[in-house]
């Protein structure tokens, strides 16, 4: 075989094999929307046809319907404080230099790499104690907790990128440190903050396992989907799937256009030659 | 002669200023006095503490010990956004979410402002610094020189009394370089203010500005105008951070009226006595330009003469430099305009006779 | 000038490092991690001594909890089995999740045009950000026994080859090969995108094959990526507990036989009894199992990061 010809043989190789993982990650998401909207009972083939049958069930029944405000409610709330908290702590990282900054750091980022399991049992246990377990703010106070660490994260790594001088030249001419924040770090971090604030809202909002320890019977989504998934086979599952999808797919819309510009440079590089 | 006189003639007094990190000395009390409306080069290698310098006079680091007094103000207890001095970054910091104007602006409206006359300020600014129409343009959107122009109106409206600027011209090419050069000179003799200008290029102190401080491991060490310190260095740092010089040491031997002989490795050198005169018996350096030694020509009493191996030539565009090694293994320079097409050197290896004026031969490094 | 009168002391000025900023600013988050973070976590490690009266758990320093469950490792509630089957159902799934991602990422970095790689890489990681419990429940509508796999190989007359996956260990591992890869897919691609392209090149000139050169060049480059996926992912896996209870139905087959993960027997623990301090004592075990995964990959790892020292 030719250089040339080995080297396209290796490129469609790679393509095919991105191809099937594609199908792979995407083939529970389509079949889930492919079986809210049709008649099937159970999600077998072949299909019976259009329907909405099931999202109506789905806003007559109500309980899941319920769960989705509570977390409507949570997970923006515990997301903007996150955010705020994680901003200011991810500027005083950034801008000063004191012992113990690297620690402090890695302890911000803990909770993430902590499973939910092992705090879940963790929060319920003092939260038990403290009288504070089993209502929706309880979740909300955890969820803070937890999100703060990913909205640290990106907001950080936003930060981090602004030249020190940018700030220093803001003071230099005139502002005090509360001006030079709201005029100079704070349009420049916004990506940032926005990109966090979608992450913990992300984060919050498919959380089950801290949610399912201590939220009681405020039940946020995931953890009433758990409920009904441990009981019956119910098609409007795979409604309120269908309007989870299409949320997540708004915020994943708001991360391309925020998170991903921070990760990978505004530009991809200019050298485009595929192949080893 | 206390007075506030003395005082007001000076735009700015650095008394003792001294900076550690932990053990390491920045700054060891640095004096450096700048007269009203001043150009004043600090120029020194990376790591002499010229930014650190620069630093502490703007506000950004505090000082270990010394005072800073601008007209005669103490700038001690004055934090950095109240302090007359402004500071262009090497960078130039713009801020890339504001256009041309709202950088200029940006320090005028930071306190109470009528915005019809700050239009008219800024606008006077960019005409000022030639930015006219450019105004709406995107940071990202300038060249490196209008990014340097913008940077100095945004300094400039806000009426400094100093002009702190930190290798403003080393991000831009060769022929910018030398262009902005002449327009720095000109804007500061139109403000009349004083710019401190920090610099690791010679070419920038010496075309720039009335005096020139050399640094060097955090001391001054020596200050004065470009020609003193280009033809009479004040020490062995200077000599060879400055200009193409040549060392000698030795011993001195005889101190007369006129020249004063020094014994070094290479045999006695003459050079001329200054005003002040070293002990018979210290160790001194001599330091010749390397455009002051001539090959083989006419002998005269007048002039040292010592033997050296020719080694190579660099050819340097519009001259020669020769390399030469002398008896003791020291190398020396010698700069010549030879006529152009001139063969290369056949006769790399030979000994030659080399020859220098006692009146181009200063002393230097005596007590 | 005459300063002798005049003390040069160091000028008192407030540098921008100092400033009251940096306590406003750090106060509410260490303010936050102490009471919800370090607070529940201490509580957490002492709440597994504490002993249980009348159904009500009493503060002590007792290692009941802990002699109870070394007590039932392999006998009665079989502690030691389910931890067997978590190991059992993480470790290979952690290294098939590896490995395919790998390969993903391989072909992304090197088989895509450039211009074109964010998208794809935007294709691969997006299903992060769909509920992992409606992926499951997706899974279960999938590999059910009357599930659209099958139903659709019935109804085109292969009905001889429909599968029998569901609530095994394996329906498990394919729950969490699905939540774990669009994360190792970042890991992956931060290693290999680094990988400086003039290496490959300078191999490739001097006369290496393209396998010669992953073998020698890429691979060698991505060991400390690689193993950092593989734990990361086995500890993600060892803490899930969805997957095994919605795939794996609880006590899944496999080799090891139907005994559920550890995660589930602590969760039906919970659920089970009212003894939380047993429960909180499980969760310690687990910890510690985790902690153990953590310090063999820092131990694998080390050899190679002094390699990449210059």
């Amino acid at each position: 075989m030719t250089e040339g010809g080995e080297r396209r043989a290796w490129i469609v190789a790679a393509r095919i094999w991105i191809g099937i993982f594609l199908v792979f990650l995407y083939l529970p998401i389509f079949m889930l929307i492919l079986f809210s909207m049709q008649k099937n009972q159970f999600a077998s083939f072949p299909l019976m046809g259009f329907s909405t049958e099931w999202y109506r069930k789905l806003f007559n029944d109500g309980t899941l319907i319920t769960a989705l405000g509570n977390s409507i409610l949570v997970s923006p709330a515990a997301a903007t404080v996150a955010t705020i908290i994680s901003f200011l702590a991810a500027y005083a990282i950034n801008r000063f230099e004191f012992r113990g900054r690297n620690l402090l750091t890695g302890i911000f980022i803990m909770p993430v790499l902590i499973p939910g399991l092992i705090l879940g049992v963790a929060c319920l246990g003092l939260l038990s104690r403290l009288h504070l377990n089993g209502e929706l703010y309880s979740v909300f106070l955890m969820h803070v907790l937890l999100t703060t660490a990913p909205a640290l994260a990106i907001i950080q790594l936003r930060l981090s990128q602004l030249p020190r001088s940018h700030e220093e030249a803001a003071w230099d001419l005139g502002a005090t440190e509360w001006q030079a924040l709201r005029r100079v770090v704070i349009p420049w971090a916004l990506p940032g903050i926005v990109g966090g604030w979608l992450l913990a809202f992300t984060f919050s909002f498919d959380e089950f396992l801290i949610a399912w320890f201590v939220a009681g019977f405020d039940q946020t989504l995931p953890v009433a989907i758990f409920s009904v998934l441990k009981a019956v086979v119910d098609p409007s599952l795979n409604a309120i799937g269908t309007i989870v999808f299409l949320i997540s797919g708004i915020v994943l819309v708001g991360v391309e256009m925020f998170v991903l510009p921070l990760v990978f440079g505004r530009e991809q590089g200019t050298d485009s030659n595929p192949g080893v | 002669m206390q007075g506030g006189k003395a005082v007001a003639t000076k735009d700015l007094e650095l008394i003792g200023i001294t900076r550690r990190f932990g053990e390491f000395v920045a700054l060891d009390g640095i004096d450096l006095e700048v007269g009203q409306g001043e150009f004043v080069a600090i120029m020194g290698p990376s790591g002499c503490g010229k930014t650190t310098l620069l630093r502490i006079m703007a506000g950004l680091e505090s000082t270990t010990s010394g005072r800073m007094l601008v007209k005669g103000r103490d700038l001690a207890a004055v934090p950095i956004h109240r302090r007359p001095t402004r500071l262009v970054w090497q960078d130039y910091a713009l801020f890339p979410h504001l256009n041309v104007f709202d950088n200029i602006a940006f320090g005028p409206r930071l306190g109470p402002h009528v915005p019809s006359e700050l239009r008219k300020k800024v606008l006077e600014m960019a005409d000022l610094v030639s930015l006219e129409g450019l105004l709406d343009r995107r940071i990202s959107q300038l060249s490196g020189g209008q990014k340097q122009r913008v940077a100095l109106a945004r300094a400039i409206i806000t009426e400094p009394e100093i002009l702190l600027l930190d290798e403003p011209l080393s991000a831009l090419d060769a022929h910018l370089r030398i262009r902005m050069q002449g327009e720095l000179r000109r804007l500061q003799q139109a403000l009349g203010i004083s710019f401190i200008y920090v610099t690791h290029n010679q070419n920038e102190a010496f075309s720039m500005a009335d005096r020139v401080a050399v640094l060097n491991k955090g001391r001054v060490e020596q200050v004065g105008t470009p020609e003193a310190i280009y033809h009479h260095p004040s020490s062995r740092f200077v000599a060879q951070f400055v200009g193409m010089n040549n060392l000698f040491s030795g011993k001195v031997a005889t101190v007369s009226e006129h020249y004063t002989e020094i014994a070094s490795d290479n045999g006695p050198i003459r050079a001329v006595t200054g005003s002040k005169s070293p002990r018979i018996g210290e160790t001194v350096h001599v330091v010749v330009q390397a455009d002051k030694i001539k090959r083989a020509t006419a002998h005269t009493s007048n002039e040292n003469r010592i033997n050296a191996i020719l080694r190579g030539r660099e050819f340097a565009g519009s001259h020669n430099v020769y390399l030469f090694d002398l008896p003791n293994g020291n190398e020396i320079k010698i700069v010549s305009e030879d006529e152009p097409g001139s063969p290369p050197e056949k006769l790399s290896g030979s000994p030659s006779d080399l020859y220098f004026s006692v009146r181009d031969a200063f002393i230097i490094g005596f007590q | 000038m005459e300063n002798s009168a005049i003390a040069l002391r160091g000028a008192k000025v407030r540098t921008p490092n100092q400033s009251w900023l940096r306590e406003f600013c750090l106060l509410p988050a260490v303010a936050w991690y102490g009471v919800f973070f370090f607070g529940p976590l201490c509580f957490f490690l002492w709440f597994g001594f504490w002993r249980v009266e009348d159904y009500s758990p009493v503060a002590d320093f007792s290692l009941t909890n802990y002699r109870e469950i070394f007590a039932n490792m392999f006998t009665g509630s079989n502690y030691g089995w389910g931890i067997a089957q978590s190991l059992w159902v993480s470790v290979p799934a952690a290294l098939i999740a590896t490995t395919c991602t790998y390969l993903v990422v391989l072909a992304i970095v090197y088989g895509v045009p450039a211009r074109r790689q964010r998208l794809a890489l935007l294709l691969t990681v997006a299903p992060f950000w769909s509920s992992y419990l409606l992926r499951l429940y997706a899974w279960q509508i999938i590999l059910a026994r009357e599930g659209a796999i099958n139903s659709l190989l019935t109804a085109i007359g292969l009905g001889e080859w429909r599968i029998a996956l569901m609530y095994t260990q394996i329906a498990t591992r394919i729950g969490l090969i699905h939540y774990v890869t669009p994360i190792l897919i970042i890991i992956l691609y931060v290693t290999v995108s680094n990988i400086d392209r003039a290496l490959i090149d300078v191999s490739r000139n001097l006369g290496a094959t393209r396998l010669q050169t992953f073998r020698k060049v890429i691979l060698p480059l991505s060991r400390v990526g690689l193993i950092t996926s593989v734990s990361f992912a086995t500890i993600i896996c060892l803490g899930d507990f969805l997957s095994g209870s919605l795939l794996g139905g609880g006590g899944g087959t496999s080799l090891i036989g139907r005994v559920p993960t550890f995660p589930d027997m602590i969760m039906s623990e919970y659920g089970s009894s009212s003894n939380l301090p047993r429960t909180t004592a499980m969760a310690s075990i687990l910890v510690v199992i985790m902690l153990i995964v953590l310090a063999i990959s820092i131990r694998l790892m080390t050899p190679a990061l002094k390699g990449n020292r210059r």
